[in-house]
């Protein structure tokens, strides 16, 4: 799967769904990342964990459902999901059920996550 | 491994100053660009995590033409670092990856 | 070392790309290589022809152009976000029977996956988002 040559990349997902494109275009550039055969990582973080919400319907906004494309992330090959722990509570949303497993990190975790990385693809 | 991260959005109507900062590692550094540059002032609103961050060698840097622009010299917190736009491109090479914050 | 720079940002209506523009020019100045420009989300808009500010303000697109052919830069459009925004070559013109192109010459239209290719071949990747 990952060749040695294969860099650690993480994908930083900072923004809420459907009130600018940014969240879904993080997404869309997610999965075209994951043909390269590299060592991908999604970090949701601040107004970003909002699109892990559960229920959402999206057409009422005109858009096409970003949490329903979500579950699609491990057939792609991405697993190494995170989301951040103190955006969750912050939300309210730290005893959510989410729209697919994530590992909760500290912010401390994160800083970690992001000292491992080659290079971040910032969103 | 140190991250370079970069701010394009004031302190003063955003969270995403903030937000980088809980995240901000000792070696890290911080480059205020554009309207971030606001949040490097000394009414800034993240004033006291800066200087803390300051004492656990966390480096910040303002970019000189933002700051010009905006003509804020003198509004600066201490010990925040002029960086031109070629420092800027050092502080990319020196640091392993960049995360930008806007 | 080799560069790579994501746009998000639209010229005008955010500093995005005037910072890029003069972060692309320093790389360039202190001489790294800087592989690729990828446009992306609004930062399409740089590329194009049909942008006509007035003269005394920053001709973004004509830059982005004496930049690239200079020092041999890609400047990649993505063609998802390019569709969307009405900035269309020839050839996806014609494919969706839309009434014009209106790519600026030096640009080109390609795949999202070529953001995470930069990432790839480079050293360092740099986002300048709106």
């Amino acid at each position: 799967m990952n060749t040695p040559l294969s860099k650690k990349l993480l994908f930083v997902s900072r923004k809420a769904p459907y009130g600018s494109s940014m969240a879904r275009d993080a997404l869309d550039a997610l999965l075209a990342a994951s043909v390269y055969d590299q060592d991908l990582s999604v970090l949701f973080m601040g107004d970003g964990v909002f699109q892990l919400v559960k229920d959402q319907a999206a057409h009422r906004a005109g858009m096409k459902s970003l949490a329903a494309s979500l579950p699609a992330l491990p057939l792609y090959d991405i697993e190494k999901i995170y989301v951040q722990q103190s955006a969750l509570e912050q939300r309210g949303l730290a005893d959510a059920e989410l729209v697919i497993p994530a590992t909760a990190l500290e912010d401390g975790d994160i800083t970690d996550l992001m000292e491992q990385q080659e290079a971040m693809l910032s969103f | 491994m140190s991250i370079l991260h970069t701010v394009n959005k004031s302190a003063f109507t955003h969270q995403t100053l903030s937000e980088c900062l809980s995240v901000c590692g000792s070696g890290h550094s911080i480059l205020f660009i554009e309207d971030g540059v606001y949040g490097a002032t000394n009414r800034s609103p993240c004033r006291e995590t800066i200087e803390a961050l300051q004492n656990l060698d966390v480096q910040f840097y303002v970019l000189d033409a933002a700051i010009e622009a905006r003509g804020i010299k003198n509004l600066l917190i201490q010990e925040v670092h002029i960086a031109s736009d070629e420092e800027f491109v050092d502080l990319v090479v020196q640091h392993t990856a960049v995360q930008s914050w806007f | 070392m080799n560069i790579s720079i994501a746009l998000y940002g639209a010229p005008h209506s955010s500093e995005a790309s005037e910072s890029a523009y003069r972060f692309a020019q320093a790389c360039c100045a202190k001489g790294h290589r800087v592989l690729r420009i990828f446009f992306y989300h609004d930062g399409v808009h740089n590329a194009s022809a049909l942008s006509m500010p007035p003269q005394d303000e920053t001709q973004h697109t004509e830059r982005w152009q004496a930049l690239a052919g200079e020092h041999n830069i890609d400047l990649v459009v993505c063609v998802a976000a390019a569709l969307r925004r009405g900035i269309v070559d020839q050839d996806e013109s014609e494919r969706y029977e839309l009434p014009s192109a209106n790519i600026a010459r030096g640009f080109e239209i390609s795949g999202l996956g070529q953001l995470l290719d930069a990432a790839v071949k480079s050293d360092r990747l740099i986002t300048f988002g709106r």
